[in-house]
């Protein structure tokens, strides 16, 4: 009987001992959730690992798991893992994708947070206001981007071309100049203009890209959700030109579309900033001829958020904090600076990069001014839908420029499937 | 008395091994039940409401009624989607079984290395759709692949064709896709069905004069009914549902030329959150494939030895 006192009484003083180094174990070491399809991505990823310890750094007991998950299946991942209760603990999102978590209730209202750095969202990108939803501001944008034009320098020279087109026109004309059989055999080596001709999302990108030309102030439809006929019109016929001349390869999609350019097959295509990283991967030899310029859309230029960061409704308080000095590190002049330096991409951050940096990146400095006059993609009204929307327009497009199907036709039927997603 | 004690005894016998055959077949049926019955009822219920992403601890609210089903029947997209799916599914099938049937007499016949030929003949199908249709990409990839080559090389074309900026074209190379992932399906059902035709039947009707094709046509067809019936239902079945090859392929592109059902079902819950309008979409389809299923059973159930 004395024995097995003794013996209860070791076991309750060693479990308290237990319980107490549990719990200094669980309040030492906090791990963040946060996954992320820019994982992997060169330079990007460089400068969230470098973010992510510097958080790790001045919050110490506290790790990020900074997971990559692929962008093709990304949304659908996050979606299922909020419907199924189980979020991660800082949402790195793409900002198309954004009104889903909104209307579903999944993401803390940042307001009051954000009011404490109200002085940094002063300078913050123009396309901030793709966080707001119901009069509450629900993310951060981590990069607004406007679209450049990469064109290669060494065939606009061996065609005895100045430089690159400033409007549609000269872009038709000039994609035809570039367009060459270099070897003689019969087959194009050099198109002068790439963008995808497969159902992909760049379809809406380079469509947009014409319409905006003709309609700076307009958009695919307007607030009462009638199509822009004439804009569009333009667009696709402008589209079904380069085509028509063969100046344009067919069969692409948007990885295809880049290869073709970074490997000198194609002269120009259309891109966000991350075209960096195009540059970056060709070789040695045509990586000195690949540069980027405005746009030539007349002054207009394509653009929006492109990710932005957001703390998840339901998860604990204390984890909700921690996930919000994690944005507010990011938001921070130091790693603003660094998000242009590290991952090659504007900051949201107006204001954070030196004259002597931007003398030195001229791409940078294109990068920046393009994001701050871009026009946002998203028509009004098509925030909650924007998916589906882009899909009937890529499709549409496919339609009336590549398989040259009636454009009126097309018109009608692109204006039925908005209205009944309206 | 000693009656009554007897057949109690027989009865409780009976009831006996009654009970221990289901107990042998419970956990089977409680795996069907949850994995293949309750999503079933979950997705019809779901067909019936409002709902974009499901929760489970929402569960279903509002009114339910018919409307997503008045939007399916209302929406040009599901009626382009119904006959890509049936197109697709009529010469998927078709291709698949001409093939698989063409092998199979093939290797039913004694050669030298025959053993080979059926491993080669094999090969498609223990490879990933994914795969499939990430070789059959490079193939008719408009402009380095071995498809455009060999066509212009024999001058049947004169410029490359882009085959997945057409509709036509798209549909015919995603097809080809899944005759060639398909066939061998039918290769191995087929032989062996005429491996286990009793080769007097043969024998006879050469004594009785019957030619190849006559032999072929009454014997070989004839006896195979029954195996033909049952590997176009489950083939018919594989490619309602066939998902990866189009997906990766074409994405159900250019213009919807290749989004059949299961690719609209995929597109309509897991890209535009419209979870109740895809269970609608999903419970038609199944509706399609129990009708054909029936239909290829009633037609090919017979055989006549």
């Amino acid at each position: 009987m004395r024995i097995s006192r003794s013996i209860r009484h070791h076991a309750l003083a060693l479990a308290l001992v237990g319980a107490f180094a549990a719990g200094g174990t669980f309040a030492q070491n906090i791990v963040l959730e946060m996954p992320s399809w820019q994982a992997t991505e060169p330079g990007t990823s460089d400068w969230w690992r470098a973010l992510i310890a510097e958080f790790e750094a001045q919050n110490p007991g506290v790790t990020i798991e900074f997971t990559h998950e692929p962008f093709a299946s990304y949304n659908q991942t996050m979606v299922t893992r909020f419907a199924g209760g189980n979020p991660p603990d800082i949402l790195h999102l793409p900002a198309a994708n954004f009104m889903v978590y909104a209307t579903e209730g999944w993401l803390a209202p940042l307001d009051d947070r954000l009011a404490g750095i109200a002085d940094v969202m002063d300078v913050w990108s123009p396309v901030q206001s793709v966080c707001e939803y119901e009069g509450q501001t629900l993310c951060v944008v981590v990069l607004g981007y406007g679209y450049v034009l990469g064109w290669n320098q060494a065939a606009f020279e061996a065609a005895g071309l100045a430089g690159p087109p400033t409007t549609s026109e000269e872009l038709i004309e000039v994609a035809k100049i570039l367009t060459v059989d270099t070897t003689g055999d019969g087959a194009i080596d050099q198109y002068g203009f790439v963008f995808p001709t497969v159902t992909h999302a760049g379809v809406e990108t380079t469509a947009t890209s014409f319409l905006f030309e003709y309609d700076p102030d307009g958009h695919w439809v307007n607030e009462a959700g009638e199509l822009n006929r004439d804009a569009i019109t333009f667009a696709w016929t402008q589209l079904r030109r380069l085509i028509a001349d063969g100046s344009v390869p067919l069969g692409l999609d948007n990885n295809g579309k880049r290869q073709f350019w970074v490997e000198g097959r194609a002269a120009m295509m259309l891109e966000g900033p991350w075209i960096q990283g195009n540059i970056n991967s060709a070789a040695d030899g045509i990586r000195e001829g690949l540069q980027v310029a405005a746009t030539p859309f007349d002054g207009t230029v394509y653009g929006g958020a492109s990710n932005v960061l957001a703390v998840p409704a339901d998860i604990d308080p204390d984890r909700q904090e921690l996930a919000w000095k994690f944005i507010e590190l990011f938001t921070s002049e130091e790693w603003q600076s660094k998000y242009a330096s590290v991952a090659g991409q504007p900051p949201a951050r107006a204001g954070v990069l030196d004259d002597a940096f931007l003398a030195a990146n001229p791409n940078m400095q294109r990068f920046v001014a393009e994001a701050n006059v871009a026009t946002d993609f998203i028509p009004p009204g098509m925030a909650a839908n924007y998916t589906r929307f882009r899909d009937l327009v890529v499709e549409a497009t496919l339609a009336a420029v590549v398989q040259e199907q009636d454009i009126d036709a097309v018109l009608n039927q692109l204006e039925r499937d908005i209205a009944r997603l309206r | 008395m000693i009656h009554s004690l007897a057949r109690r005894r027989r009865f409780t016998s009976a009831a006996r091994s009654r009970l221990y055959a289901f107990a042998l077949l419970a956990p089977a049926i409680i795996v069907v039940l949850l994995v293949i019955v309750y999503p079933l009822v979950i997705a019809g219920q779901m067909s019936f409401f409002d709902v974009q992403v499901f929760r489970r601890d929402r569960g279903f609210t509002g009114t339910p009624g018919w409307f997503n089903y008045r939007d399916m029947v209302e929406n040009a997209a599901f009626w382009r989607s119904l006959q890509v799916t049936l197109g697709y599914v009529f010469w998927g099938t078709v291709g698949s079984f001409g093939i698989g049937l063409f092998t199979a007499v093939l290797l039913n016949q004694p050669f030298r290395g025959r053993f080979l030929a059926r491993i080669l003949v094999m090969m498609p199908w223990p490879i990933p759709g994914v795969v499939a249709a990430t070789i059959f990409m490079w193939m008719f990839n408009s402009s380095f692949g071995v498809v455009n080559y060999l066509l212009l090389q024999v001058g049947l074309i004169e410029s490359s064709v882009p085959w997945f900026t057409r509709s036509g074209p798209a549909f015919f190379a995603v097809t080809a896709a899944t005759i060639w992932k398909g066939y061998p399906f039918f290769t191995v059902t087929l032989l062996a069905g005429m491996q286990s035709i009793p080769k007097e039947l043969f024998e006879a009707a050469r004594v009785d004069g019957a030619n190849a094709v006559q032999q072929f046509r009454h014997i070989t067809i004839a006896a195979l009914r029954p195996v033909i019936g049952i590997s176009l239902v489950i083939s018919t079945l594989w490619l309602f549902r066939v998902f990866d090859i189009i997906f990766v392929m074409t994405g159900g592109g250019p213009s919807g030329a290749t989004e059949t059902l299961a690719i609209q079902i995929y597109r309509e819950a897991f890209q535009y959150f419209q979870m109740s309008y895809a269970a609608a979409v999903g419970m038609v389809t199944l509706l399609l494939s129990v009708i054909a299923t029936f239909v290829y059973l009633r037609l090919t159930s017979k055989s006549f030895y």
